[in-house]
């Protein structure tokens, strides 16, 4: 406090990580030569109570620090530019927009070194976050997989930010960081169609949702879990069991007769559904209105896949889940209801969020 | 049994259902000729015009009606006849004037020049 | 199983059950309810029964037999050969001799064409004495789709102007295609008729020239009937009920005469007699 300049250099903060960590940008004015994610949110306060990774440990902020930018990047650091995803079309990179050249390259390197032989010979996906870089740039990095790793790429696109969003939320709310491998991204028979899930396997990852502008994300944040993680701490076998694929569609519209939506993935409705309509997914059915249509979930799993079937008011023609088809019950009760599998029947029960604990089947 | 009976002693006044069956008699042979009213009332004064050279006929029941008969359509036109004219009465330019005297008569008449029934 | 078709119109016996299309040209005369209340009356007198909603988009007879939440594939898969052709009839619920095939809801109705819907109709006309085909409103594809594979047709019209005229408009179109239409008259008002508010029975005939096969009075409960998903024909007491049940008797060659609808009080005949009528 006694230092009186009011210059913009960033407050100096301790190397011991395990100081609670309220950070503050006031008066951070980044230098001319860095690019737009490594201008920090002005007043952005991260979330306090950061246990510490050990990982991190000693390791200096590297954002906060001005002269480390140009530094080797750290560790943690060059995690944060990579994350890697499977989905049904393969292996996604996910790539940082607005990483520096040499951090993504040896960020990218370091990566595809670890899984040459695993990786050798397959036709990824890059998705790049934030800011999609010039179009040498991305030839540029093709090239480098093509030629060092054998891997070719089949489709480079920006990442949309809905998605980012609700994948780093799951992230950043449970998963811990380095332990979430292939076996618990399989799900049994979930999604037919969506199911070809290879290894999904992060690697130090996740924005924090406040960041997900393509800044560039605090080497600590990315080993920390968010506030839920004060409560409980998942296991990777327990996060299997509560997380979802992040896919979801929403409809923001009521569904008139005739009408059809079907995706593979989950599929909410800000809306009715009126009789004559038709939702069919892949995942679960969530109306946030009148059901009053047909309603089909695990609609790619002969065995429903434990998906279920949600409507503030729950009036359907015809329930089915997964091969079961059932007919509506003539009478609603004015409350949230739920349907689910039970044995080869489909159960239609007030909707309770604390009583909940069939599951996913598992 | 009272509207009967009213009808008995006021009088029947057009019903709507007779407007509504010359009505439908008018839309219909439109629809079925393809012929707008004002057409089909020039088709009906130059058909009375065309007999009228040769027969003597009853004007006010004079109709023209069409027929459906699967896929042939037929327009028949019903003239009573009261008598054959004598004398056919001579128009302006375009007919053949002619003259039948009673000792002509033994020779059949020249067939009329025009079918009064015709297939489309 | 060997089916006869004992209707005097044919003659002849048939292996294969009887295909029928019900139009009108117009909209809202009654054909939907008339499909399903024959085929019921049809079921009711022990025929083996097939009501096929043609009308694509905009579905109702499952509506009227109360069986729109057994609906799970339709008329479209079985054409496109999504489904099986049994996997798509439904069994009404108060006779074992009706079923129904549904129309699809979310297509439209150039999604189908003729031939696509004759070849669906094929798998069902060993097992039905009676296919009866309910048409969409109009005289485009939806109606051309209903048309096809029919061996005869019934118009349903109610006495009034705009639908006389359009059934007019169908007859020709039938006849071209060569279907021999007959007549049905729905939702005659015996009272009107008296009074000279609506046209009568002969008045329709004479100007449409068809075959008259039925007609139904205007009844009251066949909206309550459709209210609750049961076609008509179960309330005894119904008149349009006895109707569909007297048309459904002619359909199998019965003989059964027309009963009078004509403004024959004593009175109207005093009045026509001394020319005031």
């Amino acid at each position: 406090m006694t230092d009186s300049t009011e210059n913009t250099s960033p407050a100096p903060c301790s190397k011991d990580p395990s100081v609670g960590a309220q950070i503050t940008f006031d008066g951070f004015e980044p230098p001319e030569d860095y690019c737009l994610r490594n201008e920090i949110r002005r007043g952005a306060n991260l979330t306090p109570e950061q246990p510490a990774d050990p990982a991190a440990s000693g390791e200096p902020r590297a954002a906060l620090k001005v002269d480390s930018l140009n530094a080797a990047p750290s560790e943690a650091e060059r995690g944060a530019v990579i994350t890697a995803r499977g989905t049904g079309e393969g292996l996604v990179l996910r790539l940082d927009g607005c990483a520096e050249p040499h951090v993504l390259q040896t960020a990218l390197i370091d990566f595809m070194e670890a899984r040459r032989t695993f990786l050798g010979g397959q036709a990824i996906c890059l998705e790049w976050v934030g800011i999609k870089p010039e179009d040498a740039y991305i030839e540029e990095t093709k090239r480098l997989l093509l030629e060092r790793f054998n891997v070719s790429v089949k489709v480079s696109r920006l990442y949309e930010r809905g998605k980012v969003a609700l994948a780093e939320k799951d992230q950043m709310e449970g998963r811990s960081v380095s332990g979430i491998n292939a076996a618990s991204a399989k799900r049994d028979g979930r999604g037919g169609a969506a199911g070809n899930q290879a290894e999904a396997e992060t690697y130090n990852l996740a924005r924090s949702p406040s960041l997900f502008d393509g800044m560039q994300v605090l080497a600590q944040d990315l080993e920390a879990p968010g506030p839920c993680a004060a409560k409980t701490s998942f296991s990777a076998k327990d996060a299997a069991a509560l997380w979802d694929d992040a896919d979801c569609r929403v409809i923001y519209a009521t569904l008139r007769s005739g009408q059809r939506v079907e995706s593979e993935h989950s599929i909410v409705v800000f809306g009715d559904v009126n009789s004559g309509a038709e939702v069919i997914a892949g995942g679960d059915i969530i109306v946030l209105g009148t059901l009053r249509g047909v309603a089909h979930a695990g609609a790619y799993d002969e065995t429903g896949g434990g998906r279920v079937i949600f409507a503030l008011n729950f009036q359907p023609t015809q329930l089915r889940i997964g091969g079961i088809i059932s007919r509506g019950a003539p009478e609603s009760r004015d409350q949230p209801e739920i349907a689910r599998v039970d044995g080869t029947l489909i159960v239609v029960e007030p909707y309770q969020a604390r009583g909940i604990n069939w599951r996913r089947g598992k | 049994m009272f509207d009967g009976l009213r009808r008995v002693i006021f009088g029947n006044k057009t019903s709507s259902k007779q407007l509504a069956k010359s009505r439908l008699h008018f839309v219909l042979v439109q629809d079925r000729t393809g012929l707008s009213a004002e057409e089909l009332a020039k088709f009906k004064t130059e058909m009375v015009d065309v007999i009228e050279r040769y027969f003597v006929i009853q004007k006010q029941a004079f109709d023209i009606s069409y027929r459906r008969d699967g896929e042939t359509t037929t327009l028949v036109i019903n003239s009573p006849v009261i008598v054959r004219r004598q004398d056919a009465v001579h128009h302006e330019a375009g007919t053949r004037k002619f003259k039948k005297k009673k000792h002509e008569l033994a020779k059949p008449p020249p067939p009329p020049s025009m079918p009064v029934a015709s297939n489309t | 199983m060997t089916l006869t078709n004992g209707d005097s119109r044919n003659g002849t016996q048939k292996n294969l059950g009887e295909v029928i299309v019900v139009t009108s040209g117009k909209g809202g005369v009654g054909k939907t309810t008339t499909t399903a209340c024959l085929g019921a009356a049809l079921a009711l007198k022990g025929k083996r029964t097939l009501v096929v909603d043609a009308d694509i988009g905009l579905r109702n007879l499952d509506v009227i037999l109360g069986l729109e939440n057994r609906i799970v594939f339709n008329l479209v898969d079985v054409a496109k050969n999504v489904c099986k052709p049994n996997q798509a009839i439904i069994r009404s619920k108060k006779s074992n001799n009706l079923y129904l095939l549904p129309a699809s809801q979310t297509d439209e109705k150039d999604v189908i064409n003729e031939e696509e819907i004759e070849t669906a109709l094929e798998h069902y006309r060993r097992e039905f004495h009676f296919i009866l085909v309910d048409s969409p409103a109009g005289i485009e594809q939806g109606f051309r789709n209903a048309c096809a594979g029919a061996e005869s047709a019934l118009i349903v019209t109610t006495p009034e102007v705009p639908a006389i005229r359009d059934a007019d408009r169908v007859i020709g179109l039938l006849a071209a295609k060569g279907l021999d239409p007959s007549l049905i008259i729905n939702r005659l008002d015996v009272d009107m008729v008296r009074k000279g508010e609506m046209l009568s029975v002969e008045d329709v005939q004479d100007i449409l020239g068809i075959n008259l096969i039925g007609v139904v009075e205007r009844d009251e409960n066949v909206i309550v009937a459709t209210n609750c998903g049961e076609p008509v024909v179960y309330n005894p007491r119904s008149r349009a009920g006895q109707a569909f049940m007297r048309i459904a008797g002619r359909l199998c060659g019965e003989q059964i005469p027309l009963p009078n609808y004509s403004d024959t009080g004593l009175w109207s005949r005093i009045a026509a007699r001394l020319g005031v009528g």
